[in-house]
């Protein structure tokens, strides 16, 4: 049942992908977009369009959306709560503050990478802050997420303030990042983030079943032998990494790792090892799809919408249906 | 002479400077079912959290099998003790059949998957307590008693030499009560099962345990067979109210009558 489940969702992620490199501003016949796969060797605006705009971006929603999805779904174990996400833990608002600094002041310069090493680097930070407070409490689930939360509040507060120092073409690009966007140049972005996202959902596979375990109190978790609080200091790191990588190439995507971890327990139960399996291909499926609808909606006007938007609706109301569906009885 | 399964030594526990249980010294023989009774507040679950190694001793150790337990990785405690608390996150809808499994959890390894042999020891647990009807069911779903059974599925799954129990009773009613207990000697019989439980009710604590620890303030006040602990001496100096101790007819265990405060003259 679960690996017809995992097909499924594999297979649905590769078409999704075919979708986005199909679909864009500038249109593509079909018989060009085969030709581009059957011969890959040669030049040509279709085929430029396919492999060097589109395929690096397609692949940065993939990456994006497996790793906040899983990420998302360790969280939501690992503190025990069901509407925790990977910007939890004030990784955002620490993220948003590196990154308007940067666009605002410009102490530094690295080209494309500018917005992303300082988002990344930001986030660190605040994730070093909340590690160093909750601490003191000895990671109790209470202790990480009163620390994440008043972290990201005064996080977000620095970046208001800069947001009113800004000229409005600052502020525009700090919106257009703060809502989420995969716009831009991702040939370089790609080449880091895999390093960040893909090693860190592999060891949130590995710790399933200690989240698993950890669900059902961290005491429980110690009479089964899994010491909580190391687990939760070790998966606090690696969540962060990855949802650090995610925001360094696509701003603040929201609502990809609160509901899409939600949308698979429903249909796979609980069980964290099964789950971050098919919360990242969901996740990748899902970003890869909402990603080009918000290339292609308003591309008539020559404008597209941040994709951070589209996540947003869509996935609110899939939430919608699936709590209408699921009527009183939750999962969580 | 043997080594006991358990085995605790001058032990004081407690929370911050506070000390809430005192020298207490006691030992529990393979395959015994030994009670731990008292008042509120007389140090019951501080003592039960100290052997469950939830909280650090002040001073004196808890021997498992000789072994000091403080110096046991939680895995290595795991697959030796079992643990059924009284209190549990239900916070995500495991399937019963899921939830039993999680108790090979300290057996098997990071880069393991569950083997059949695992499949098959949860699935024998869940016989064994009579669960494997709600297999498919979802452990939110459960009524108080099924969730006990399901619990003791679980710890049973561990494979442990040891079973402790937090107050198995507490939410259930008679007829559940005696169905628990009585599940807790079939397995202790059978299994040879050592178990040490804390419990509130003492006639419970008289028709099942082989023996019982009776704390008062913090220390033991007595230890014994259930005849010889359960006496009116005894209650009445540590309950602070009068009762009268009759033989039940049936099982000839102590069992307790209470007697409201105005009719204490007579």
């Amino acid at each position: 049942m679960r690996k017809i489940i995992f097909l499924i969702l594999f297979v649905l992620l590769i078409i999704s992908a075919f979708i986005a490199l199909r679909f864009g501003s500038v249109g593509i016949e079909w018989r060009e977009f085969w030709h581009s796969f059957t011969h890959p060797s040669e030049q040509g605006t279709a085929h430029s369009i396919i492999w060097l705009t589109r395929f690096p971006r397609v692949l940065a929603a993939v990456l994006v959306g497996a790793g906040l999805a899983a990420a998302g779904c360790a969280l939501q174990g690992l503190l025990r709560n069901p509407l925790a996400e990977p910007y939890t833990l004030g990784i955002s608002g620490g993220a948003a503050l590196g990154a308007a600094v940067v666009t605002v002041f410009m102490p530094i310069h690295l080209g494309a990478w500018t917005t992303p090493v300082s988002a990344f680097f930001g986030a660190m930070v605040s994730v070093t802050l909340v590690y160093l407070i909750a601490g003191r409490r000895r990671f109790s689930v209470t202790g990480l997420i009163l620390a994440g939360v008043i972290l990201s509040f005064i996080f977000s507060s620095a970046v208001l303030l800069i947001l009113t120092l800004a000229s409005p073409l600052e502020t525009n690009s700090i919106l257009f990042w703060l809502i989420g966007s995969l716009s831009g140049d991702k040939v370089s972005i790609i080449k880091a983030i895999p390093f960040f996202i893909i090693p860190g959902i592999a060891i949130l596979y590995l710790f399933g079943r200690d989240l698993d375990a950890i669900a059902l109190g961290d005491e429980k978790a110690f009479h089964l032998g899994v010491e909580a609080i190391r687990v939760r200091q070790i998966l606090f790191v690696v969540t962060s990494m990855v949802a650090g990588a995610c925001i360094a190439a696509a701003g603040m995507v929201g609502f990809v790792g609160l509901i899409i971890p939600h949308a698979m327990r429903m249909m796979i139960g609980p069980g964290h090892k099964p789950l971050i399996i098919a919360s990242s291909l969901a996740g990748a499926a899902f970003l890869v799809l909402a990603d080009t609808v918000a290339r292609t909606v308003l591309s008539r006007h020559g404008q597209e919408l941040p994709v951070g938007v589209v996540t947003g609706i869509i996935g609110g109301m899939f939430f919608i249906i699936l709590l209408l569906k699921q009527r009183e009885k939750m999962s969580f | 002479m043997n080594t006991p399964i358990l085995d605790v030594q001058n032990l004081t526990a407690g929370y911050g400077a506070k000390k809430v249980i005192q020298d207490v010294d006691f030992r529990v023989e393979q395959g015994r079912i030994a009670g731990i009774i008292g008042p509120n507040g007389a140090g019951k679950t501080t003592l039960f959290r100290v052997i469950t190694r939830l909280i650090k001793p002040m001073a004196g150790e808890v021997r498992y099998c000789g072994k000091d337990t403080a110096r046991m990785a939680a895995r290595e405690l795991a697959r030796a003790v079992a643990v059924l608390p009284q209190t549990l996150a239900l916070g995500f809808d495991f399937t019963v059949a899921d939830f039993v499994r999680m108790g090979r959890l300290p057996h098997i390894g990071r880069w393991q998957s569950l083997q059949e042999k695992d499949m098959e020891i949860a699935e024998e647990m869940m016989r064994n307590t009579e669960v494997n009807g709600l297999s498919n069911r979802g452990i939110t779903e459960l009524s108080g008693g099924e969730l006990q059974r399901v619990l003791l599925a679980q710890a049973l799954a561990q494979e442990p030499e040891l079973l402790l129990l937090d107050e198995p009773t507490s939410h259930l009613d008679i007829g559940h009560q005696v169905e628990i207990m009585d599940l807790v000697r079939k397995l202790n019989k059978e299994k040879n099962l050592t178990t040490i439980m804390v419990l509130h009710d003492l006639n419970l604590a008289g028709l099942y345990c082989d023996e019982l620890i009776l704390l008062s303030e913090g220390r033991i006040f007595a230890k014994g067979t259930p005849a010889e602990v359960l006496t009116y001496q005894n209650i009445e100096a540590v309950y602070k109210t009068v009762v009268v101790v009759k033989e039940n007819p049936i099982t000839k265990s102590p069992h307790i009558l209470l007697v409201p405060k105005d009719k204490w003259n007579r």
